[in-house]
């Protein structure tokens, strides 16, 4: 009888430490969320956020709609395989409460601005400038490695959504803003 | 209770706790199983005594390099170290870029240091199986001086440490939750791990000649068990370390009092 229980208990143990340790994973990459789970007025601050033509600007600006902020740069391979499709996307959004479209480039600014003359996009194009060993603004929407592309798509109240890592499909597109307007 | 079982016992729990908090800590680092940069591309280099600097990356299976944007600077003042000597890539066509030229698995690099004592490498390479994602520009600063290392910012918990298929295997467990693996695979391999871990036990259960065989229980083990301490505390230790150099003071004070900071 006690060899059985201590049998039960050697096989029980490493299990519950097993789930004990996932469920750590889980909340820590949960954690990184809840930090951006901040209104994206609040998020904004501290972000050297310059469009092309030099005038700083703060994620505040898009507050009030969804928004899809694409973090991407011009020596990303995946990312600019996917600017046409974003383009289209945003073009296909412009009607009133659709997704607002931004891509941030973590890049040099005359390296955009050489893209964009090759590969035009409609929407807003912002360049951050992140310090040597320094985090960007990605990092607050868990892309702790400022890892591109990565998008978020933000609702009007400024919450994400979702969220991704890699190049965004179209498929996947139409299924975020689906879920954006029954949530 | 001796003192030393009542070591033992907190020996123990702390370990315990570290361990459960391991996969959460490869977690942390990692996303969707991807390496950390430092480990996706890692850099080892030697200064031979004729002046030169031998560079090379370890490329992990999967990853790539981009020849072009592999470049170093020196550090010091007013010196200029030669062009860095590379060999030739693979060709690879990109969309973008055009034709450029890539390093997959392994690459060394030489560098005439020109009396440079302290170098700065920018490499910058990507992922080419799903998901295909591409990492900042890395800038690793390394002191010549010193002869000969590693990159210094791989932390505790690189491959080197635990073991690459252990660690690989643990990261891959640690990010089913957003994987293909699904909670299933989890499971399985839970029940697995946990299999092999009660094997003894379960050996001794369906065979019990084999008890025969076992050691008598005597003082001696009481011995070796509290010997035993010493290594589970060094254990204990070292995980504590990895935990702070990957999470922080805090968390690891937080962690040790079960709560979230």
């Amino acid at each position: 009888m006690n060899k059985s229980v201590s049998l039960l208990w050697v096989c029980v143990l490493p299990l519950v430490m097993f789930a004990i340790g996932l469920q750590t994973g889980a909340a820590w990459s949960k954690e990184s969320i809840g930090v951006a789970e901040k209104k994206v007025a609040a998020v904004a601050q501290g972000f050297q956020l310059i469009d092309l033509e030099g005038k700083r600007h703060a994620l505040s600006e898009w507050a009030g709609q969804p928004l899809l902020i694409n973090y991407w740069a011009s020596w990303c391979g995946p990312c600019i395989k996917e600017m046409p499709d974003l383009d289209a996307f945003s073009k296909s959004q412009a009607n009133a409460g659709g997704v607002r479209v931004i891509g941030i480039a973590t890049d040099e600014a005359d390296a955009v601005r050489a893209f964009l003359k090759r590969v035009p996009v409609s929407f807003p194009i912002l360049v951050e400038t992140i310090p040597e060993g320094g985090r960007g603004s990605a990092t607050l929407f868990g892309d702790t490695g400022g890892v591109l592309p990565y998008s978020v798509l933000l609702n009007a109240q400024g919450r994400v959504v979702h969220s991704k890592l890699g190049s965004l499909s179209r498929a996947e597109l139409e299924s975020w803003v689906k879920s954006i307007h029954s949530s | 209770m001796t003192s030393l079982t009542m070591t033992f016992l907190r020996a123990t729990r702390a370990l315990v706790v570290l361990f459960a908090a391991l996969p959460g800590l490869l977690h942390a680092s990692s996303q969707q199983g991807l390496l950390p940069v430092e480990q996706a591309f890692r850099l080892s280099w030697q200064a031979q005594p004729d002046g030169e600097l031998r560079l090379s990356w370890d490329i992990a299976s999967g990853y790539y390099l981009y020849k072009e944007r592999i470049k170093v600077r020196a550090l010091d003042d007013g010196v200029t170290p030669g062009d860095l000597v590379l060999p030739d890539g693979v060709a690879k066509h990109d969309e973008y870029f055009g034709d450029v030229q890539i390093y997959r698995d392994w690459v060394e690099a030489r560098l005439a240091l020109a009396g440079a004592t302290r170098i700065a490498i920018t490499v910058q390479g990507c992922h080419e199986v799903d998901p295909q994602i591409c990492y900042p520009p890395y800038v690793t600063n390394l002191n010549v001086a010193a002869g000969g290392g590693a990159d210094p910012n791989v932390s505790a918990s690189d491959a080197a440490a635990i073991g690459e298929p252990v660690q690989q295997g643990l990261q891959r467990v640690a990010s089913a939750s957003s994987s293909a693996m699904g909670i299933a695979g989890v499971m399985a391999l839970a029940i697995l791990i946990t299999l092999g871990l009660a094997l003894p036990f379960l050996a001794i259960g369906f065979i019990p000649a084999l008890a025969s065989r076992l050691p008598r229980p005597d003082a001696w083990i009481e011995t070796l068990k509290q010997f035993l301490a010493f290594p589970l505390y060094a254990t204990a230790a070292w995980l504590a370390w990895v935990l702070t150099r990957q999470r922080g003071a805090a968390q690891i004070v937080a962690e040790l009092e079960g709560e979230r900071s």
